[in-house]
This record gives C-alpha cells, structure tokens and sequence, in this order.
C-alpha cells in the first residue's frame, strides 16, 4: 500500500531518481520500502555506535537502555537454551532482528514515514535469514545427524514423518513471514480508511493506540519464534 | 515496579502465544493444500486430482500438529518458571 507522502520518495524525486518502484533495478533498489528499511537499519546503526561510543562502569543514558535490552534479550534466550555457549551465538542476531524490527514497525507511525515491514518482501527476507540461521546451527551442532530431526522417534514411521517435518517447516516460512506483514499492513489499512472515511482529528487514534500495541508485540514475537527454532534445532534429536 | 514489570512480561507472553500458535497450524496446513493442489495440477495435469491434494493436506495437518506441541512445549517452560506465590495460593483454595 502506498502512502500519500513519503518524505524521502521526495527527496529522491528531486533529485531526478526513480523512487516509486519500477521495473528497471535502480527503480527495483530504490523502492519506499528499500529506502525506509535502508533508514532503519541506518538508525539501529547510528543508535548502537552512539550507545557504545563512552562506554562507562556505571551506564548513563543511551547506553543504560542499550544494556537493559542486550542483558534481557540474553536472559531470555539464557531461559530456553540453558547453555551459555549457544545463549552467545545466537544472542546477536536475535537481538539485532528484534531491534531491527522495532524500528521498522514503529517508523509507521511517523507521518510521512512508512514501515518498511508493511511489504512481504522484507518480512520474507528477515524470515529466510532466520530459517537458514537454524538450519545452520542444526547443522553445526549435529553434522549429518541433523536428519534424524526430520525422520520422527521411531524408525519405521519415518517415510511418513518426513513430508510431515517438511511441511512443518514451509509452514514455520509462512507463519514468521506472514504474521508480521498481515498485521503491519493491516494497522496501515485501517489508519487509511479512517483517515478518510471518519475524519482527520481524533477517529484514528484507537487504531494509532492498538498500532503501538501490535508494533512490539510482533517484533516480540518475531524475537521468540526465532529463538525457539534456532534453540530447537540445537537441541538433541527425538 | 518490579511486579508491573513482572506482569506486563506475562501479559506480552500470554498475548503472543495466542497470537501464534493458531497461525502456525493454519499456515502449515495452508502450505500442504497449496502443494498437493500445485502438484496435482501443474505437474500430473489433473490426472490425479483430489489425491495429492487430500494425501498433503494430512502432511499439512501433522506438521500443523507437530508444531503445535513444539510451541506449546516451549512457552509451558517460559510460563512455568516462576508461578508468583499468590497464583500456587489461589490454585490451592479452589
């Protein structure tokens, strides 16, 4: 869905580049929801090194809150993994998705900003970064023996259990992918219509509120879905 | 403080799993109808119509399953870790 303003499509329209998506792959790079995925990771970047820039003993400021978030994203995974080891390799890019999508989300609800997590494709690209992460670490940790993963506890069912595990999986694509993006287009939806069916003052803010709601929930869940299944495919087999 | 932390971490558990759990089975069941419906159609010509469709649909629903008790395994463990006192009190008395 396209918004009626989008500041830096303006920018980009003045100076002479194809901003609204196309078909030629500078128009293909410089899509709205290239540009605002390109600014939040930008600002992830920006707040991170402003965060880690003086590192004190005693945190202030920016970097106290940085730390609140890394120490309970570590806890949390700490929680599922009960394994120090594995905690500290997934913990970085597990923090760095829910981050990430908390800007991305919440960059919606600034007018003349969209959330680049409102178009699949980008929620299909963290959700195959996630996927290949966990089969990786299945991998890793298993060797060839991540197989017996797919095969079921009991020998004789495994022709069976197999399609059963694929499916599981292309199911886990869809759900990851899918989840976010319906409930951050659907938010966008809603606030459109009401902007202008219901008036410009006052009607969208129930649906602005229940946006904010949703913004960190899904970023939450996004965080705890990828967790579970990295955690899971580290974990011993059946 | 700490206890509205406590309980906001739970109301935000609580919520994504019943924002999750659901989907994953939908979507898994989604994933073996579009299969078996791709294969029946595009790559057997409709020679085998209802079969692959209905034969991927059940794959669909195990992995739906599977999915379901992996999820449900996962979050008892974040919920289990620390009933507050109050919770194991009010379970006795009923």
């Amino acid at each position: 869905m396209e918004h009626p303003l989008l500041f830096l499509s303006v920018i980009l329209d003045a100076l002479g580049l194809p901003a609204h998506g196309g078909d030629s792959f500078l128009a293909k790079i410089l899509a709205p929801h290239m540009q605002y995925s390109m600014l939040a990771m930008v600002v992830c970047i920006i707040v991170a090194l402003l965060a880690t820039r003086r590192m004190e003993i005693i945190p202030k400021g920016l970097q106290n809150l940085m730390e609140l978030f890394v120490s309970w994203a570590e806890d949390f995974i700490d929680e599922q993994t009960h394994d120090k080891k594995k905690t500290l390799i997934i913990l970085p890019v597990m923090a760095t998705f829910m981050f990430y999508i908390l800007v991305a989300n919440y960059m919606g609800l600034i007018p003349g900003f969209m959330s680049p997590t409102a178009n699949l494709n980008v929620t299909l690209g963290c959700t195959a970064i996630s996927i290949a992460l966990y089969h990786i670490l299945g991998v890793r940790f298993h060797g060839i023996k991540y197989i017996k993963h797919f095969m079921g506890p009991i020998p004789w069912m495994a022709p069976m259990m197999f399609p059963i595990e694929v499916f599981s999986h292309i199911g886990r694509i869809l759900s990851l992918s899918i989840r976010l993006f319906g409930n951050m287009v659907s938010k966008e939806i809603l606030l459109g219509l009401l902007f202008m069916l219901a008036g410009q003052y006052l009607a969208p803010l129930p649906i602005m509120f229940l946006g904010v709601l949703v913004c960190l929930l899904q970023a939450f869940i996004f965080f705890v879905l990828s967790v579970v299944y990295s955690v899971e495919a580290m974990s011993e087999g059946h | 403080m700490g206890k509205v932390k406590e309980e906001l971490g739970q109301l935000l558990r609580s919520l994504s799993v019943a924002s999750t759990i659901t989907l994953s089975i939908v979507f898994s069941i989604f994933a073996g109808v579009l299969a078996g419906y791709y294969l029946d159609t595009k790559v057997f010509d409709g020679k085998t119509y209802p079969w692959l469709t209905i034969i991927c649909m059940g794959f669909g629903i195990g992995g739906g399953i599977k999915n379901f008790f992996i999820m449900t395994k996962r979050f008892s463990n974040m919920k289990n870790k620390g009933p507050s006192d109050e919770e194991k009190k009010t379970e006795g008395d009923r």
